[in-house]
């Protein structure tokens, strides 16, 4: 394709409709007209203009425009008097044109004119802005990104109303691209971590990114580790706090969700309630999600390398217990461990896949299969049941669901250690997941920080406390705005100073 | 400073307040978490030496041959303070491989450790597969926590196993009482003193993690300015003699076995937490073996990854961290019973090996030192 | 590379696939109590007593296994080949020893293979029994609807509150046998023949009679007789708990067992019999009291001192009884050679003392401070 339009609309015409498939592509409507004494024409994408607008803005002025210009003075006449609309620009490249209209703008090229005219008149169909489905609060804002990058973009800038929040659009995709907005608040956020997330994009030679998921193992730092190293939320509230302490944020055309980074091992235990209840009641749920972790990773192993191979630590009732509930299974208490975390994830695919219709009986079946049937025909024993349900439990009390399949997948890994080596398993896999978890890096930052390596920080890793203690941005914030406030923040308190 | 760290508490003053700031305490961070993971390298090799060899030869004056450890611990403390703008340079990483003898030591004493170990805690599982499944394990761990997750990682858990330390010994629960103390002189100071010098090469396996080059040599030598360095210093090699000084005391106020009794590496291990009043804490003293025992291992491969690569740059990392491993793996495969055996005479030669290392060391540092004045 | 990488994760999975052998849960016998006797040929016999895995009814019920062997160890191999299923000795709570057994020379080296037993657990609480260990390992019942695990726990948790069972743990026996600075002082039971049906009651031991004349122990059979307690004197008065053993509680129950009073040991064997009073005191003395080791020359004095607020301080005549009772049979429970070991700087210093030849004829003071 040419790197410039020609003087000639029939050329270029004829080099559009080579590139769009106008032959073929039903979809694109080409409109001849008149205007200023030369042949115009207007390219658009059925169902992605508004009409009426373009009627109004674009064919209605031109056509009734009665001057006759050419060149460089239609093109003024046209972008500066004539089209009222309120984002009208020009593009000399062909490519760059094409895209701007499989985009949903309006493409007018006029005789004469050696630069393509954009109008965004974009009025597609849009979902409206509904509440969150995977990230559910009591108390807190219940609206969620949409797929239009446009739309999620108004989200934040209506919750961050600063000229400091700043969004450059780039694309991502070698054949079909995609725009992607990268997100921060200038002075707080890094220009390195600009930098370094702007290379990344670019460096990603794929030919179409449809999601942030995909994104996100294009641009992360180890896309084999067990854990993401960047967050996907759907929320806009949780985008903003990410950008206010100094975290770039990616937001994707046609994906409801976005990315931040660099990112730790606790943004992806923090859920978004945490913030908006008191201190107290936030740190009660983050240690009942800490133990639901725990629970989730450790209690199979431990159960069945301690009943297997270190029945000392164990009362003598539960040990009687035990045995007299698996005195009619018929295979190892290990491979029944691992059969009924097997078909608890089996029946956890099965609910996020089966038709709503159908969901209702989907509990009672599964409840009567599992409950009684199984454990009635000897394959399964009750307390076993009750372990997986309380690990199932656990990992379901996790706020990301990326770190729930993790703990999901460690949580077989260890039994499997468990239940061959007994607590030495345990110990020894754990640690390697230890140490592996902390060799992680997100945007080259530890991936367990501010715990590990130490850095100065809020109380709030599993203690949150208090808003008015939690003086400091994260780590990733730059160096020489790390405080948040100076001085008291409850200054009611102030005795004998002007109150404010 | 008082107010000022009161301040920091309350998060109404940063000390962060630029880029050069914010580096120095990353550096300081980074520095921090290798020196935690060679202070459970440190603690495991001093514990160890207690459970299997002082022990039996001292009984109740093991705890004072743990103290006497102090003087090498000093000398490792003074290398880490005059010896890390030395170490920075080639010779001076040259010079650490005098030590790799010792770090090979070190390893083999915790694969030994660690298999019979875990043959005694699941006696159906061969020595053999006790000792190469924890061996790959670690060198697996090497590998797959890249460049700072063994430090990161044993930073993250020293408040666990310091924790559990602490109930394997003083909350142990067992009948310990320091009337077994006595005769407080044992069998004379003269054999506590031999005893200990035995135990003074446990810790210089350890030096390569406090004074291995991290970043450049301009970072190196930023970090020696921190006039809180020395104090910083202290407290890394303090943590881990007190710690080997209280297990010391526990032993001989406990005195779970007879010297001379024939016991294996297992029964030894255990022998503290089987005199326990409450098999929950039993439980624990096993949790906190089979933790420090892999991590101190896998202090080992890490030391011994960095000091070859940073001598040798074109060793692979996965050479790197096995060459540690490979000749304790194999000591304790073919030759398990006379292995411990061995480690009897092996352990002083540890130490004068040491010795000389750590003054050679120093003689370096000092020459450095006179040259910095000079110029 | 990821032939290498492969090669690691074969290297680490391989060798754990290849050893997984183990005896699954349901598929092992767990002991609750272990008893050790010897017979007239001087055989050992060896019997567990081990819960059923179910019942018909659903109520707890045991099994008792014997087996006999020319030492120990033989004994065992018999009893593991003629059972089904492994044993696995972490859930046990008692090892009886029969009296017979426990006042021979082999009580320590027999503590000391109970102990290194695999997966023995170290807490188990180790006993004399008066009579055949076996039979009073059979007799026993828990009360209350309870499994004989929990009642023997709350049982002898009960009993050391009120301070009438010394805490002879087996890892607490081998240790102080081990030392050889200090005696245990092992705990001692009984069948209450009066709550055993169809047994042979004569000689006394009937549910609230003292025993006549010979003052027959509550164990029977070939048991200590009267001259192995109470400094050969019979029972006479008013039957408290306190004054008496095991096996003469007027009392009835569902457990016939009675766990009252202790076993003396010197130089590794039982050297005689302590009554529930005198264990008490004897327990609550060691608990409460200071102790300290005087030497002038030859001359050995062994000191204790109560404090004022000690219940013991009005009945320091009956602490003084018991020590010198415990000296008499050589059994030094009270660790005074710990504290003799004070006044010595080096191990051979000690050692030329010989204070354990030296303990029969020291001094024994007692005083409130």
């Amino acid at each position: 394709m040419r790197s410039t339009f020609f003087h000639s609309l029939r050329r270029n015409q004829d080099m559009l409709a080579e590139s769009l498939n106008l032959d073929r592509n039903d979809d694109i409507v080409t409109r001849s007209f008149t205007a200023l004494g030369r042949s115009c024409a207007l390219y658009f994408v059925e169902g992605m203009s508004s009409g009426q607008r373009m009627s109004d803005s674009v064919l209605r002025p031109l056509m009734h425009a009665r001057e006759d210009l050419s060149g460089r003075q239609a093109l003024e006449a046209v972008t500066r008097r004539l089209i009222e609309a309120p984002e009208v620009k020009t593009e000399k490249q062909p490519y760059a044109a094409i895209q701007q209209l499989m985009r949903g703008q309006t493409l007018v090229l006029i005789d004469t004119v050696d630069e393509a005219v954009l109008v965004d008149l974009r009025g597609y169909i849009r979902r409206p802005v509904s509440i969150p489905q995977t990230e559910n609060v009591v108390i807190g804002p219940h609206e969620a990104f949409t797929e239009p990058l446009r739309d999620n973009l108004t989200l934040l800038h209506r919750m961050l109303p600063t000229p400091g929040l700043i969004c450059k659009l780039g694309q991502v995709g070698t054949h079909i691209s995609t725009q992607t907005a990268v997100c921060y608040l200038d002075g707080i956020c890094p220009q390195e971590t600009v930098d370094e997330v702007q290379r990344r994009l670019e460096a990603s030679a794929i030919d179409h990114v449809l999601t942030v998921g995909e994104l996100s193992q294009l641009i992360e730092d180890d896309p084999f580790a067990p854990l993401p190293q960047v967050v996907s939320t759907e929320r806009p509230d949780r985008a903003v706090s990410f950008l206010l302490e100094g975290q770039a944020v990616i937001l994707i055309d046609g994906s409801p969700r976005c990315l931040a980074m660099p990112v730790s091992l606790w943004h992806l235990f923090h859920a978004p309630d945490d913030s908006y209840m008191r201190w107290m009641y936030g740190t009660f749920m983050r240690v009942v999600r800490a133990v639901g972790a725990v629970l989730a990773l450790l209690l199979p192993a431990v159960f069945v390398s301690m009943v297997i191979f270190h029945p000392l630590a164990l009362p003598m009732s539960l040990l009687t217990n035990i045995i007299q509930s698996r005195s009619i299974v018929s295979i190892s208490l290990f491979g029944e461990a691992v059969l009924m975390l097997t078909v608890f994830d089996l029946i956890n695919e099965a609910g996020t896949r089966i038709p709503g219709l159908m969901g209702s009986s989907f509990g009672l079946v599964s409840a009567l299969i599992l409950g009684t049937a199984a454990v009635d025909a000897g394959l399964v024993s009750p307390l076993l049941i009750i372990v997986v349900a309380l690990s199932g439990l656990g990992s379901y009390a996790l706020p990301n669901y990326s770190l729930s399949f993790a703990f999901r997948m460690g949580q077989m890994a260890l039994l499997i250690a468990g239940g061959l080596m007994g607590l030495p398993g345990v110990c020894l896999l754990l640690m390697l997941m230890v140490l592996r978890v902390a060799g992680m890096e997100s945007l080259g930052r530890p991936f367990l920080a501010p715990a590990s390596p130490g850095r100065l920080h809020n109380p709030d890793l599993i203690w949150r406390g208090p808003v008015f203690r939690q003086r400091l941005r994260s780590y990733a914030a730059r160096p020489d705005n790390l405080l948040r406030a100076h001085g008291r923040m409850r200054r009611f308190r102030n005795k004998g100073r002007e109150r404010p | 400073m008082m107010t000022g760290w009161f301040r920091r508490a309350r998060q109404t003053l940063s000390t962060v307040k630029n880029r050069e700031e914010a580096q120095r305490q990353q550096r300081r961070a980074a520095c921090a978490a290798y020196r935690t993971l060679g202070v459970l390298q440190l603690a495991a090799q001093l514990m160890l030496w207690v459970t299997l060899y002082a022990y039996d030869r001292l009984v109740q004056t093991t705890w004072q041959a743990a103290l006497l450890l102090a003087l090498p611990l000093a000398g490792l403390w003074a290398l880490w303070r005059g010896g890390e703008d030395a170490l920075a340079t080639r010779n001076g990483a040259r010079l650490t491989l005098l030590l790799l003898p010792c770090l090979m030591l070190d390893a083999a004493v915790l694969l030994r450790t660690l298999g019979g170990y875990i043959s005694q805690l699941i006696p159906e599982y061969p020595l053999w597969a006790c000792t190469v499944v924890p061996a790959a394990l670690c060198w697996l761990t090497v590998l797959l926590s890249r460049e700072n997750g063994a430090a990161y990682g044993a930073s993250l858990l020293r408040f666990l196993l310091l924790g559990l330390f602490l109930l394997a010994t003083v909350f142990l629960n067992t009948n310990a009482h320091p009337v077994r103390l006595w005769p407080l002189l044992g069998q004379g100071p003269g054999r506590t003193a031999a005893e200990a010098l035995a135990g003074a090469g446990s810790g210089w396996g350890v030096a390569l993690l406090f004074v291995l080059p991290l970043h450049s040599r301009q970072s190196a030598a930023a970090l020696s300015a921190d006039r809180h360095a020395a104090g910083r210093a202290a407290v890394w090699t303090a943590v881990p003699w007190l710690m080997c000084v209280i297990w010391a005391l526990w032993y001989a106020m406990v005195r779970p076995w007879r010297s001379g009794d024939m016991l294996e590496v297992g029964e030894r291990l255990m022998g503290l937490a089987r005199h326990s009043h409450s098999p929950l804490l039993y439980e624990c003293s096993s949790l906190m073996w089979m933790l420090l025992l892999p991590l101190a291992l896998t202090g080992c491969a890490v030391s011994g990854e960095k000091l070859l690569r940073s001598t040798l740059p074109r060793v692979p990392r996965s050479v790197a961290a096995l060459l540690p491993l490979l000749p304790g793996a194999a000591a304790a495969l073919i030759w398990p019973d006379d292995l411990l055996g061995a480690l009897g005479w092996a352990l002083p030669w540890r130490a004068l090996i040491s010795a000389a290392a750590g003054g050679a060391l120093w003689a370096l540092s000092a020459r450095k030192g006179r040259e910095a004045h000079a110029g | 590379m990821k032939r290498a990488w492969l090669l690691c994760v074969l290297l680490a999975v391989g060798p754990l696939l290849g050893a997984c052998s183990y005896a699954s849960l349901e598929r092992q016998v767990y002991p609750i109590c272990l008893s050790v006797d010897l017979d007239e040929k001087g055989r050992y016999q060896v019997g567990v007593q081990a819960p059923q895995s179910s019942t018909e009814s659903g109520a707890a019920a045991y099994d008792l296994l014997t087996a006999t062997g020319d030492s120990f160890s033989d004994a065992m191999r018999v009893l593991s080949a003629s059972t089904p299923y492994p044993f696995n000795f972490s859930q046990v709570r008692l090892c009886l020893l029969s009296y017979d057994l426990a006042s021979t020379t082999h009580l320590r080296p027999l503590l000391r293979t109970l102990f290194e037993m695999p997966s023995m657990r170290p807490d188990a609480y180790v006993m004399v029994a008066l009579g055949n260990a076996a039979e009073v390992m059979a007799a026993q019942k828990p009360d209350l609807g309870m499994r004989l695990s929990t009642h023997l726990n709350l049982l002898f948790e009960q009993l050391r509150q009120e301070s009438m069972l010394p805490y002879s743990s087996l890892s607490a026996c081998v240790q102080e046998l081990g030392d050889g600075k200090a005696d245990p002082l092992l705990c001692i039971c009984a069948v209450n023949r009066s709550l055993v049906p169809d047994q042979d009651n004569s000689g006394g031991g009937a549910s609230g009679d003292p025993p006549s004349g010979s003052g027959q122990s509550g164990g029977g059979g070939s048991g200590a007789d009267a001259a192995a307690f109470a400094g050969g004197e019979p029972w006479a008065g008013d039957l408290l708990p306190e004054d008496i053993l095991a096996g003469l509680l007027p009392q009835t129950s569902v457990n016939p067992v009675e766990y009252l009073g202790s076993a003396a040991v010197s130089e590794g064997r039982v050297s005689g019999l302590l009554t529930a009073r005198e264990t008490q005191i004897a327990t609550l003395a060691m608990i409460e009291g200071r102790r300290a080791v005087a030497i002038d020359g030859e001359q050995l004095q062994l000191q204790l001192f109560l404090p004022a607020s000690s219940a013991l301080a009005q009945n320091r005549d009956e602490v003084q009884a018991v020590l010198e009772k415990l000296k008499a049979l050589g059994c030094d429970s009270f660790g005074f050679g710990w504290h003799a070991a004070g006044a010595f700087y080096t191990d051979a210093q000690l050692e030329a003392y010989g204070f354990r030849r030296r303990f029969r004829e020291a001094q024994i003071v007692t005083a409130v401070e």
